[in-house]
């Protein structure tokens, strides 16, 4: 038996029948094709696949796509306007935040929660936002200083210019 | 960057082996962590940021010069850990001399009986 649901995904709303044992992850990725959001152990550990519910970061492999009935989700699809880079992604591409990639969506997710509610977050306080998430190859150094990269370019938006266009 | 970025993760996962990684069977051989449910990854609120420096010096066996480095970080975070340990038994008045990674809490609380 399959149950409607109805889920407003990075500002496209959707309609569909699902089966209620459908994990949010997987309906992202193969109902909707949103394979940016990753899966990493199914089991709530490793924050790959941390994605925005109602504006917070969730893990969706812990949440059934039927509990998402009427919700606004955000994955990493959603984080770019118009071609333009988000800050956090723009901040991984310029301090060298990832590696292999694969805990990059789930550790944007995160960190975009933390920046909606802390502006300017300490390093302490970035470490303890992403201790849920699981990074094998940076050593989180990097990823820490693209967070903070991501902080400093949003609390200035216009004050400071990537390398890019600077260079541009 | 790349490969100063390759040694902080060196460097990450050779202090995760030292302090909290390893396979764990039972008297069966059979896995005891085997997922992430079980198995003790470095987290970000594990670590400092981290310093490093290089000293640069050619392969002589390629006409490029290159060799890899991101090993390089993983080889010295273990011993540079656990010799650490040691030395803060040692300064505690407990004369261990030997200790096997990894060094999880039970293992130097064991150390020290
Ligand atoms: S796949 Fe969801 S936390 Fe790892
Ligand atoms: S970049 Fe490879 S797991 Fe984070």
């Amino acid at each position: 038996m399959s149950t409607k649901i109805t889920v407003t995904v990075n500002g496209a709303k959707h309609i569909d029948k699902v089966e209620p044992r459908l994990l949010l992850v997987y309906y992202l990725r193969d109902v909707l094709k949103l394979t940016g959001t990753h899966v990493g152990c199914d089991t709530s550990s490793c924050g790959a696949c941390t994605i925005l519910v109602d504006g917070k970061a969730t893990k969706s492999c812990t949440m059934l796509a039927v509990q998402a009935d009427k919700c606004k989700i955000t994955t990493i699809e959603g984080m770019a306007t118009n071609g333009e880079l988000h800050p956090l992604q723009e901040g991984f591409n310029q301090c060298h935040g990832l590696q292999c990639g694969f805990c990059t969506p789930g550790m944007i997710m995160t960190a975009a929660d933390l920046l909606k509610n802390n502006k300017k977050p300490s390093e302490e306080q970035i470490r303890a936002a992403l201790e849920g998430n699981f990074c094998r190859c940076t050593g989180y150094h990097n990823i820490v200083k693209a967070v903070q990269y991501a902080a400093d370019k949003m609390s200035a938006p216009r004050a400071r210019k990537t390398k890019k266009e600077a260079a541009l | 960057m790349i490969v100063e970025g390759q040694i902080h993760g060196g460097v990450a996962q050779g202090v995760g082996q030292a302090l909290f990684e390893g396979a764990e069977y039972d008297e069966n051989g059979q896995l005891t962590n085997a997922s992430y449910m079980d198995y003790c990854m470095p987290r970000a609120d594990d670590f400092p940021m981290f310093e490093t420096g290089s000293q640069v010096t050619p392969c002589p066996h390629n006409p490029l010069g290159v060799k890899g480095a991101g090993e390089a970080g993983t080889i010295g975070s273990p011993p540079a850990v656990v010799n650490a340990v040691l030395d803060a038994l040692w300064s505690g008045g407990h004369k261990v001399k030997d200790i096997r990674m990894p060094l999880t809490s039970e293992r130097v609380w064991r150390a020290m009986q």
